[in-house]
């Protein structure tokens, strides 16, 4: 008696003469499995190459102390009256450290996930990858949730490197609402990087589009400032990026101590986004890979 | 590993004329590739604004105005939007030029053609001199559109009688550069993950050449090794002509020093670059990656 | 006998994109890649795809593993429907295609073989024990353990191998298997196809005549889209019997329009070789009767005739006949 359901796949395929049906149903939209295996089998691979924490830890540091000394050099300290009144919060280090820290998920949201099939096509790998009997929206999960654990070692490193170079402390009871809301957020950004890749795949050219997104992405986050600074027009444009009410919401529990309950409209509008996003993410992707399929460019780049 | 001059050139001469032409052949290439892709030049337009908008709204929040007492205090201007708009028109350059000759190598060998190349003859050193031509030129069509879009879109106003020792200190300053790149090409054939080590690298040296601040804000031990740095001397000469015009007696000292920098910048990094060249074909990793 | 592959009026048309100086868009240029083929594979059968390089052969294998849609036509592999059952035809499909490269390289043998085995559905242990019957039937249970990018060319090759076979697929497709591999192991992987897999459905291609010979229970001739021919490969040299193949080895360069013109010669191929040399391969109805009008005609164009023999039809003699042309102009044979 079988007792694993997937096998019956596998029985019936062992003693399957040619033209006999498989009888087991298969995903149509996406495959858990295939996506917790390609996960793993991601994850394996970056854990071969330790030093990459630690530089992934690092780096980001390199991206975000300009602004920091840009702000000493422009205010005579750490703190400025005119960024209370703009942001809410006089002193920008704490502001900036979260802030950076925060568009590391979103970076590699979109440089890790949008630009998978760019980096399996590299190594020789997509080809087999698209021949397995799982939708391809399966592997772009999978690689999500590992770009998701490995991000978040490096970003624990950059974090704890900032606490001890700023002297920075924030509240025990920030926690827990702030991984909720960096959670959420990389749920959404996630059916963001399944739109990517779908345009990635039409357009060909992975880095000139990633990094137009991502900058884009980048100066409408309230990242170094906040979005009131933005023009006028730009302002709803933000307002439409995970990125932004979590950050609002990651900064609101860590600088001014909120709690979960007063945090509601920040996560209501996350989760919101998160299901337009990945409705939007996964109907392009789709729609991309069936014209690719159509053009025979699948592979190709 | 056994000393030999490889005789370079096609049979019957060629030499550095051969050398040159490739050389710009290989930048012409360079620019068909970027240019195979049409999003490439919508990008190029537009990331002269896309690099200023943080800065201008990030140093509008922090100032609430177009002026900081504070940089006034530190350096010979209030004005902290021409201050750095001189600094980032600079850095699509330095970027062009650390990130585009240095990884030349290794963009050859992810296309499989380094091999190909490396048995042609054509000296390494034209091959990066080509990749030269071309991000020079990617780079400073950036400066010129840089500055541009700075003039007529925010107001930037320089000395005009400062645009050509400001040039000068452009000219000398990617001189500075290759010297750098040598360097980066070496780490790159070495290290099979090089791009983080050119990533560290690059970071250190835009820190180390502060585009939207004087280098008096960065811990002591820091200034003193900007000061050794060709790009951090370039741009400062290169503000201050725009800014103070042509007579300023730092931003002349500035050029002097940038001089000696370069000439030991470079030669230390073709001693670097040629070792490593040697050492990985010794031991057979051209073809590896 | 059932069916494993199946297709029916099959087109397929690609279009690309003219650029004056190389980056401005300047039309569109259409090639119709296939154009309405009609064949099946059934179970146990080895079908040949055989035909020079953009015949249409890869771009039929890419249709049946779903990588490309085609523009019209049924497609069915193993009774589903390539546009409609994407998944459940990749399930029931292994496929060599992209040679070497294709594995992780810093994964051991054994480590992507349990990966697509668990791709392909199937429970851990199960993976795990199908990686170390086919490491072993691959001869790499010493190697398993070593990340693939310290393994020869040879041994990563059998590893896509192993993976194609992971699931135990009833439907086999390789895309030219054999293709810049050392003599002696393309030997060796043509061997394994025959004695291991007989029992499966497999659809090769291949340029290689004398491993289409080899392999292949039914081969299908395939130009510019169309097949041109099919049958057993005896059948195949048969419907050309009627036919002397005579091969001339010459020095120098010559036009091969004068030649046909003979009396009774029907196909003419010209190859050149590097060393100012070049082969004729001709097909003439009693060679003996023109041989020496032939050899006054190759004198007359300047070049000297080094030597001539009559040679048993190959499958290329059938493509030239069919086509005009040679299935591998330029391109070595594995023996």
């Amino acid at each position: 008696m079988v007792r694993n359901p997937r096998s019956r796949l596998v029985a019936s395929s062992r003693r399957q003469t040619a033209g006999q049906p498989t009888p087991v149903k298969l995903p149509r939209v996406i495959d858990f499995s295939a996506a917790g295996t390609i996960a793993k089998n991601s994850l394996r691979i970056s854990l071969r190459y330790p030093a990459n924490f630690l530089i992934w830890g690092v780096l980001p540091l390199f991206w975000f102390l300009p602004f920091i000394f840009t702000g000493i050099a422009f205010t005579g300290g750490t703190t400025s009256a005119s960024y209370q009144s703009q942001t809410g919060y006089a002193n920008f280090i704490p502001y900036l450290v979260l802030g950076w820290v925060v568009f590391t998920y979103v970076d590699s949201s979109v440089w890790g996930v949008g630009n998978t099939l760019r980096w399996y096509q590299f190594s020789g790998v997509l080809e087999p990858m698209f021949m397995i009997p799982a939708p391809r929206l399966s592997i772009l999960l999978g690689a999500a949730v590992a770009e998701m654990v490995t991000t978040s070692i490096s970003t624990a490193i950059l974090f704890g490197l900032s606490l001890v170079i700023f002297g920075l402390s924030f509240a025990a009871s920030a926690v827990l609402p702030v991984l909720i809301l960096l959670f959420l957020m990389i749920i959404g950004f996630t059916g963001f990087a399944f739109a990517l890749s779908g345009l990635i795949l039409v357009f060909k050219d992975p880095s000139v589009l990633t990094e137009l997104v991502d900058t884009i992405i980048y100066i409408l986050t309230p990242i170094n400032y906040s979005i009131n600074v933005l023009p006028l027009w730009a302002q709803p444009l933000s307002l439409i990026l995970p990125s932004t009410f979590a950050l609002v919401g990651i900064r609101e529990a860590a600088l001014a101590a909120a709690g979960l309950p007063q945090l509601w409209i920040d996560i209501v509008m996350l989760v919101i986004l998160d299901v337009l996003f990945w409705a939007l993410g996964m109907l392009l992707f789709q729609v991309a890979e069936h014209h690719t399929r159509r053009k025979g460019t699948l592979g190709e780049y | 590993m056994p000393k030999r001059k490889a005789k370079e050139g096609p049979p019957g001469g060629g030499g550095l004329r051969y050398q040159v032409s490739i050389a710009w052949r290989l930048s012409i290439k360079q620019w068909r590739e970027e240019l195979a892709y049409p999003l490439t030049l919508l990008y190029f337009v537009v990331s002269p604004v896309l690099t200023l908008l943080p800065l201008l709204l990030y140093g509008y929040a922090l100032t609430g105005s177009g002026t900081s007492a504070s940089l006034g205090g530190l350096t010979y201007t209030s004005d902290w939007f021409a201050y750095s708009a001189l600094g980032f028109s600079l850095a699509s350059l330095i970027n062009s030029c650390l990130w585009g000759t240095g990884m030349a190598l290794r963009r050859e060998q992810w296309a499989g053609t380094l091999e190909s190349l490396y048995v042609t003859p054509v000296s390494r050193f034209t091959m990066l001199f080509g990749s030269a031509i071309h991000n020079v030129q990617h780079g400073g069509l950036g400066v010129i559109l840089q500055l541009t879009v700075s003039a007529l879109v925010f107001g930037l106003r320089v000395n005009l009688a400062g645009i050509l020792p400001a040039l000068l200190a452009v000219a000398l300053m990617v001189i500075g550069l290759q010297g750098f790149v040598l360097f980066f090409a070496a780490v790159v054939l070495l290290a099979r993950r090089a791009w983080m080590a050119v990533e560290l690298l690059v970071g250190s040296i835009r820190l180390l050449t502060p585009m939207s601040y004087p280098i008096v804000v960065l811990p002591v031990m820091l200034q003193t090794v900007a000061q050794g740095v060709p790009t951090y001397q370039a741009l400062e000469a290169f503000r201050q002509f725009l800014l103070l015009g042509p007579f300023t007696p730092a931003a002349w000292s500035s050029l002097g020093l940038l001089l000696v920098l370069d000439a030991l910048v470079v030669v230390l990094g073709w001693i670097v670059f040629r070792a490593s060249d040697g050492f990985v074909r010794y031991r057979a990793g051209i073809g590896k990656f | 006998m059932s069916t494993g592959i199946d297709i029916r009026k099959l087109v397929k048309t690609f279009t690309s994109t003219k650029r004056r100086f190389g980056i401005i868009p300047s039309g569109h240029v259409e090639t119709r890649a296939l154009k309405g083929i009609d064949f099946a594979v059934g179970k146990g059968e080895t079908v040949g795809l055989l035909g020079p390089n953009g015949a249409g052969k890869t771009t039929t294998i890419k249709i049946l593993s779903t990588l490309i849609l085609p523009d019209a036509g049924e497609v069915r592999v193993n009774g589903f429907d390539v546009v409609r059952q994407p998944t459940q035809v990749r399930a029931s499909i292994g496929v060599i295609t992209g040679g070497e490269r294709s594995v992780y390289y810093k994964l051991s043998g054994r480590e992507n073989l349990i990966l697509f085995g668990r791709l392909y559905r199937l429970p851990r242990a199960e993976a795990k024990e199908r990686a170390d019957e086919l490491l072993d039937m691959m001869g790499l249970s010493k190697k398993a353990d070593e990340q693939c990018e310290d393994y020869s060319t040879g041994m990563r090759m059998k590893i896509v191998f192993a993976r194609s076979l992971v699931h135990d697929p009833p439907t086999l497709m390789f895309d030219e298997p054999t293709l810049g591999l050392d003599p002696a192991f393309a030997r060796e992987i043509r061997q394994f196809i025959r004695t291991k897999l007989h029992n499966k459905c497999i659809l090769l291609t291949t340029h290689y005549m004398n491993e289409a010979d080899f392999l292949c229970d039914r081969i299908l001739l395939l130009h510019e889209g169309q097949i041109v021919a099919s049958g057993t490969p005896t059948e195949l040299k048969r419907s050309i019997r009627e036919h002397d193949i005579l091969a001339l080895h010459i020095k120098g360069r010559i036009a091969r329009r004068p030649l046909e013109k003979l009396p009774g010669v029907s196909r003419v191929a010209v190859t050149p070789d590097v060393s100012g040399t070049s082969t004729l391969r001709l097909h003439v109805l009693d060679g003996a009767a023109v041989i020496r009008q032939l050899l006054d005609a190759v004198e007359t164009q300047g070049a000297k005739v080094l030597r001539f023999e009559f040679e048993e039809p190959t499958l290329d003699d059938v493509f030239i006949q069919k086509t005009g042309r040679r299935i591998a102009e330029h391109g070595s044979e594995s023996s």
